[in-house]
């Protein structure tokens, strides 16, 4: 157990009807947005450990997530440090764990080291069940869920509203920690 | 997204009375030993592991091994896809409200430019 300061990890798990190689390809991709992302793009010179990522959205013009990756090992494991741009907190740590079980892959995000009782805290949560429900939704179907593809729309039509706080300008890359 | 056998799994799980109060128990203390939860029931230790390996199949927890003892995490997902599953035939009543979100920030955001910076 840690101490005071930082909430216990959370592991928010499924498994998805697909290989582990397309599964890691599509948490992996770089080249196009992620749905299950909020429609965000990894934006970074490459996956890699020591680099630093962030998640851009709306043409490059928001960024919600900033950080560094800490481990790259494909098809299993992606380790990065991740700091909410839009809330003060210290940055936090999120591991996306992918392992083949029973003709699928069974695909965990952990998330750690977030400040207990923190709006971040509270944002993980309700952000990692988003992700790992619509990441299994999106590699089998090829489509999020119907909820959450109401949730982009709306979240497209509130671009324009974008606190400062996110724009990319604000946050480049040598921000990362 | 949950297949017939897996959301089975997932009720068949919830439908024990002590099965919920672990899941409660550790989704208010993640990372609580499996002696620790054991501890907090009057039956044997062999019951409670028949009833933690009722839930760690329904994906409900999850455990990791940490040097000689298991820790026990609550997985909140398949509770989140029973709910999605349900709710979104009430996604109509959601956009409402996302639009509402949408008229109430806007008008901050004029009255924001109207008073400058003594309002935040």
């Amino acid at each position: 157990m840690n101490g005071r300061k930082y909430a216990e990890k959370q592991v928010y798990r499924v498994l998805i009807n697909a290989p582990i190689e397309t599964v890691w390809s599509e948490l992996v991709d770089t080249t196009r947005p992620r749905p299950f992302f909020w429609n965000g793009s990894w934006d970074t010179p490459e996956l890699a450990a020591g680099n630093p990522y962030r998640v851009a959205s709306n043409q490059g013009r928001a960024v919600a997530v900033i950080g560094r990756i800490l481990e790259m090992d494909p098809p299993h494991r992606l380790v990065t440090t991740f700091r909410l741009t839009a809330l003060p907190d210290p940055p936090s740590r999120v591991t996306y764990e992918l392992q083949e079980k029973d003709g699928g892959t069974e695909f965990s995000l952990i998330t750690e080291q977030v400040l207990a009782g923190s709006k971040s805290e509270k944002s993980m949560a309700g952000g990692s069940r988003f992700i790992v429900e619509n990441f299994k939704a999106y590699v089998e179907t090829g489509k999020v869920t119907l909820g959450a593809r109401i949730t982009l729309a709306m979240y497209s039509l509130l671009a324009p509203l974008t606190p400062k706080s996110m724009r990319a300008e604000n946050w480049p890359l040598d921000k990362a920690e | 997204m949950l297949d017939d056998p897996t959301m089975d799994a997932v009720f068949q799980a919830l439908g024990n009375k002590s099965r919920r109060r672990m899941l409660d128990i550790v989704k208010d203390r993640p990372g609580i030993a499996v002696g620790k939860l054991a501890g907090q029931f009057d039956v044997s230790r062999i019951a409670v592991m028949k009833h933690l390996a009722v839930l760690e199949e329904a994906n409900l927890i999850v455990s990791e091994k940490d040097g000689r003892v298991r820790r026990l995490y609550f997985n909140a997902v398949p509770i989140q896809m029973i709910h999605e599953r349900w709710t979104t035939e009430y996604s109509a009543y959601w956009a409402g409200q996302l639009t509402r979100i949408k008229y109430i920030a806007e008008s901050r955001n004029r009255d924001n430019e109207k008073g400058g910076e003594q309002r935040k």
